[in-house]
Order: C-alpha cells, then structure tokens, then sequence
C-alpha cells in the first residue's frame, strides 16, 4: 500500500490531475458533438472521420510540438474546440468544418497533455496514465449529455474551464524535460523492431476493445460502468507499474484479462474486471515507445494513437462471428503479452 | 489537391470525402514512418 501512497504523491503528478480533467471535458465535447451527429445520414462516415483526423495527425502534431515546444498546442486546441462547436451551434455551414475543427482540436490537446506529463514525470508512468484515465469517463459523460435537453452553447464555457487547468499545468514545464528517464525496454532489442512490436500491441488492443463480448450492457448505468471501469484500468496500468515493475504488470494483465473477457459476456462484473485489466497495457505501450524515442514524447504518443485507429478503422467494415471473437481474444492476448514480455526489461524497472 | 478536399468537404459526398481521408491518412502515415526512422538514426548518434 505505501507503495501505491508513493506513486500517486510523486512528483510533478498534479500535472497528470490536471490534464485528467482536460482530458476528460476534450471528450465530453467531442462525444457530445459526435452524438449530436448521429442522427445524421452519414451515420457511419462520421465517427470513421473523427477517428481518423483525431488520432492520426497526433503524431505530426507531436512531432511539430517536440520540435518547437514554445508553441502552446494546448491553446490551439482550445481555440479550435471553441472554433468547432461554435460553428455547429450558431452557423448554418456543412457540419463536416466543424467535425474537421473538433477532431483537430482534440489532436492538439491530446499532445499537450501527452508531452506535459511525459516530460514533467521522471520517467514514471502514473502521470501520464491518469491523463489517459480521463478520457473514459468523458466519452460516456459527452454521450449522455448529449440525449439531454441541453444545447451545443453550453459546452463553450465547459471548454473556457479547462483553460487554468492548463495554465496550472504549465507551471510544471519550467525544469528540462527529462524523458531520458525512460529505460524501460530490453537494451538488446533493436529500436525498429521495439517500435513496430509496441504499435502491433497498441493495434491489436484497439481491434479487442470493440471486440470485447458485453451482451450484458444494455442499460446507462451499465454504460457508465464499463466506461468507468476502463478508466480506472488505464490509471491503474500506470500506478501498478511505477510500483511493482512494468514488465510484471504488462504479462500478468494481459494475461488475466483472458477468462474475465470470455465468461464476462453476460456476467456484468466478470467482464468490468476483464475490462479493467485489459485497459491496463494502454500507459505501458506509450512508455516502451518513449524509451525508444526519448527525444521526440509528442512522436511516440502521436505513434500509440495511430495504432488505435488502425485497430479501430476494421470495425467500420468487417463484422466476424462471436466464435471467432473468442478465439482471436485468447490468441492475441497471449501474442500480446508474449511480445511485451520480450521487449520489457525486467529487473530495473521492477520495484 | 485543396481544391478536392474543400469540394469534397463542400459537396459532402460521401465517396469523394472518404477517398481524400485515406490518401491524407496514408500520407501522415508514411511521413510519421519517415521522422521515426530520422529520430531513430539521431538517437543514436
């Protein structure tokens, strides 16, 4: 438990707090416009954009944000975001300039809360994993907002909020960046192939996560559930690590996921438990990537995040039968925490 | 090149959209493949 106590008081982890909620309201205003689209006849052209124009630019955007770090992408996201709902809510243009506007937005902030906590942490991976957390509870929260009576408006000073947690989070990035910190991969390993097993891992995780068999989830508050216990799983990845080593959590949560994710179809705690060690893997693939690429945090990130729409970007198109879901769980799943294995240090990083 | 994303976004038609989206994705891919490989080499230097 102490070790727990140390990790979630470390240094600089109010930088990770505070880009939690950032993360958090980016999501609430991209899952509520997304929502508010849905309705649209282009039901399924839309969230294959969203995905694609928030998560691939990332590793541009990043690489632009390691290369000039003056620039403040976090206000340039704000001021897109601010761009974007406008638009929606007041003018009457073709709703792709805002989803365009959105999606962008959401990249930048992404970046800035990935470069933040990466560089203010000391190689640790809680700040970042709490950051990522974030984002969970903001899709759900932005879905059901958006079944409300409430107008897009509303979300503008929701997103004007985020602007001191911004600024308190600046207060951290005075100090040098200390991304050498991260040594958390098998020196013996060449970077190349580290790079494409960790983004094999990152692609795989996001086909399983829509993969994931839940005939239980029917109600809101069973969607609350899942998502909350998402975001738990991707904090805890974080914290678990920094306190007990990176290599011991990435197998064993991989691995444990298994037979929650398959006997959990219609048992709901079953699978919120299979759900949370599953989001485990999330921070530990974005720290293997920064041990690789300590100078460029933005272009690592950026990298996670094409791997989560390359994984995602399937399920626009193929639909597999329930059978075959379970066996790619079990097969990948041990791919996943077979490869990990290999390319994670094990004495160093464990506590 | 601009004046296919701006008609595409304009016009919203969903085949010319879609099209535009995976060349400007393959593209991003191919240049984030690029710096990563540039990074890689100046790591280690």
């Amino acid at each position: 438990m102490s070790r727990l106590k140390d990790t979630l008081t470390s240094e600089n982890i109010q930088c990770g707090y505070a880009y939690f909620y950032i993360h958090f309201i980016v999501e609430i205003v991209c899952f509520y416009y997304l929502s508010k689209l849905s309705n649209s006849s282009i039901v399924w052209l839309v969230p294959f954009l969203y995905d694609a124009f928030a998560f691939v630019p990332q590793s541009l955007i990043g690489y632009i944000s390691d290369k000039y770090p003056k620039i403040k992408m976090s206000f340039i996201g704000v001021i897109l975001l601010l761009l974007g709902i406008s638009f929606f809510s007041f003018m009457n243009i073709t709703k792709f300039v805002s989803l365009f506007l959105i999606c962008f937005g959401n990249a930048f902030l992404h970046i800035s809360g990935a470069e933040n906590t990466l560089k203010n942490s000391h190689g640790k991976l809680s700040h970042s994993a709490i950051f990522v957390s974030g984002g969970s509870f903001g899709v759900i929260t932005g879905r059901l907002l958006a079944k409300t009576f409430l107008s897009a408006w509303i979300m503008i000073p929701l997103i004007l909020t985020m602007i001191p947690f911004i600024l308190y989070a600046d207060t951290f990035n005075n100090k040098k960046s200390d991304c050498n910190k991260f040594n958390y991969v098998n020196g013996h390993i060449n970077a190349s192939l580290v790079i494409i097993i960790a983004v094999m891992v990152v692609i795989i995780r996001g086909y399983m996560g829509y993969g994931i068999p839940t005939s239980w989830n029917k109600t809101v508050i069973e969607n609350i559930l899942l998502f909350s216990f998402m975001g738990i799983g991707k904090a805890l990845g974080g914290i678990l690590s920094d306190s007990f080593g990176i290599r011991k959590i990435a197998i064993l949560s991989t691995l444990f996921a298994i037979p929650f994710l398959i006997f959990g179809d219609n048992i709901m705690i079953v699978s919120l438990i299979g759900v949370m060690f599953f989001s485990m893997t999330m921070s530990i693939t974005l720290a293997i990537l920064v041990s690789v690429l300590k100078k460029t945090p933005g272009l690592a990130f950026g990298l996670t995040t094409i791997g989560l729409f390359l994984g995602t970007a399937p399920i626009f198109f193929i639909k597999i039968s329930s059978t075959l879901n379970i066996i790619m769980i079990i097969t990948m799943s041990i791919l996943c925490s077979f490869l990990l294995g290999t390319i994670l240090r094990g004495s160093d990083s464990d506590a | 090149m601009l004046k296919w994303i701006f008609d595409s976004i304009y016009l919203e038609d969903k085949f010319l959209l879609f099209t535009v989206c995976v060349v400007i994705i393959l593209a991003i891919i191919i240049t984030t493949g690029i710096l990563v490989m540039k990074e890689l080499r100046s790591e280690k230097c």
